[in-house]
């Protein structure tokens, strides 16, 4: 087992590289080659500073609206920062002459802005400057990722993603005057795309945890889809890697999930901001706490989430004139356990998206 | 920008409005939005025109209307301060936001929208001579 701290062996590291390159790859929206409008795709990436948690997330998405007569792909930036004084952050569009997204590989370039996997490590830069933010990072993967296909919605098309649970980054954020400089912290990393469609009859719970100290070799994520009033269950895992590889997944009737309380953020942030005019009010069916209770196969564990602060992505749905929110949750959280005769005991932070209509 | 990027929208928005007729002031800039058969007009109005009977009356200031479309605030927040004004009958009020939610459902969706809004906003902060109103000619 290699901690996160150490650097991975060479073979590990091709290993590693190979699947990244094979598995997370920028697959483009069909449009181009003349097929229906409604392809999603995005690459996102959580980052856990000392005093600031980052999301940033690049996606191109077919514009279903008309637009000059046919539809077209519109790429955007949503950040979003935490810090002590709360949730900001900006999302920024690109015309389609600012971008470059090339298939097959994993290269965008949205303007000055750019996600680009090159020898083993991604480069992030993403320059928001009406709400003055900053980031240029390297991220360097830790884990093994896990890809999952054709994940079926009731009513739509299927979801896919590719999931990479520990990257170690380093570099700068600047929020306004205040330079957050890191140096190998945590960070996350997912790629989604598909044909889903906003405000069909799905919803999600995404969660993913790292822990606070570096030595730990444990990573989680989470995923419960579920129809849109949380009533079916469609999917649900939770996924634990021990070092690069994944060591243990716990599905379905392994695992149960309970929520308690509620958060009642007094304000919460929304982007884009002008989608408050839309979406007005802060009430949103979060918990307090969440625990997942697992057990199968002579392996148990059990993970809490303790939530702390919500902003809200707020999207227009597709087919009608509701909204799809992306509520993304800092939270703090403890997993324990025993996998494999192995007693687990690890505390860290999290990011918990509880995707609602 | 609605009736050309969101057309079944546009005749949604138009039904919503209905015979309605709104008196809209922002500081020094006036503007009466109507419809005309199937179309809508947003015609300027000399700020000393009287209102016309019946009309919804709406008053308010470029730095509130920025501060909603920043997040800052809320629609009710606004009203329940004074920001915006309004006067009319409830009934006609609460048809003329039913037409307001179906205006920002509709212009959250049209592509256009997020360069009309940065003009609109960079003309309130008077960083470009890009004119403020945010309000277009229904004109082809």
């Amino acid at each position: 087992m290699i901690p996160a701290s150490e650097p991975l062996r060479p073979v590990a590291r091709e290993v590693l590289d190979r699947t990244i390159e094979r598995g997370d790859y920028w697959r483009g929206s069909p449009l181009r080659l003349g097929e229906a409008p409604g392809y999603k795709e995005w690459l996102h990436f959580c980052i856990y500073g000392e005093d600031i948690d980052v999301l940033v997330n690049f996606s191109i998405v077919d514009e279903l609206a008309s637009h000059a007569g046919s539809p077209r792909e519109f790429a955007r930036i949503v950040c979003l920062i935490h810090t002590k004084t709360g949730w900001t952050g900006d999302v920024i569009g690109f015309p389609s002459d600012q971008v470059t997204a090339r298939r097959g590989a994993i290269s965008l370039e949205f303007g000055e802005n750019r996600v680009h996997f090159h020898d083993g490590v991604f480069s992030i830069r993403a320059m928001l400057p009406e709400r003055d933010i900053a980031i240029e990072l390297m991220l360097t993967p830790a884990t093994i990722p896990s890809p999952a296909n054709n994940i079926g919605v009731e009513d739509g098309p299927p979801i896919h993603w590719i999931v990479l649970p520990r990257l170690l980054a380093t570099g700068v954020v600047r929020l306004g005057g205040t330079v957050h400089r890191l140096d190998r912290a945590p960070a996350y990393h997912d790629h989604n795309w598909g044909h889903f469609r906003w405000g069909k009859n799905f919803a999600w719970e995404w969660g993913y945890g790292l822990p606070e100290r570096a030595s730990e070799a444990w990573s989680t994520v989470f995923v419960r889809l579920s129809d849109r009033g949380h009533n079916q269950t469609f999917m649900q895992a939770l996924f634990v890697w021990k070092g690069e590889r994944q060591h243990r997944v716990f599905r379905d009737e392994e695992l149960s999930v309970t929520h308690h309380g509620l958060l009642r953020p007094a304000k919460a942030f929304k982007l884009p901001r002008v989608m408050g005019l839309v979406h007005p009010g802060s009430a949103a069916d979060i918990p307090a706490r969440m625990v997942l209770e697992a057990e199968g196969r002579g392996d148990r564990a059990r993970m809490e989430f303790v939530f702390e602060d919500v902003a809200q992505v707020i999207i227009p749905n597709d087919d009608d004139l509701g909204v799809t929110v992306i509520n993304e949750v800092n939270a703090t959280y403890t997993f324990g356990g025993v996998i494999r005769g192995e007693a687990i005991e690890v505390t860290g932070r999290a990011v918990v998206e509880f995707l609602s209509h | 920008m609605i009736e050309r990027e969101q057309p079944r929208l546009f005749v949604r928005l138009c039904g919503d409005l209905g015979a309605r007729v709104i008196d809209a002031r922002v500081e020094s800039e006036r503007v009466r939005i109507a419809r005309d058969g199937d179309r809508l007009t947003a015609s300027e109005v000399p700020p000393t025109a009287p209102v016309i009977a019946g009309a919804i009356w709406v008053e308010s200031d470029f730095a509130t209307i920025d501060a909603l479309l920043d997040g800052e605030t809320t629609l009710l927040d606004v009203v329940w301060g004074d920001r915006v004004r309004l006067r009319g009958s409830i009934d006609e009020l609460l048809g003329a936001h039913d037409a307001l939610v179906t205006f920002l459902c509709a212009a959250v969706r049209c592509p256009s929208a997020p360069e009309l809004l940065k003009r609109f906003r960079d003309g309130v902060a008077g960083r470009t001579t890009a004119p403020t109103s945010l309000v277009e000619s229904s004109a082809a």
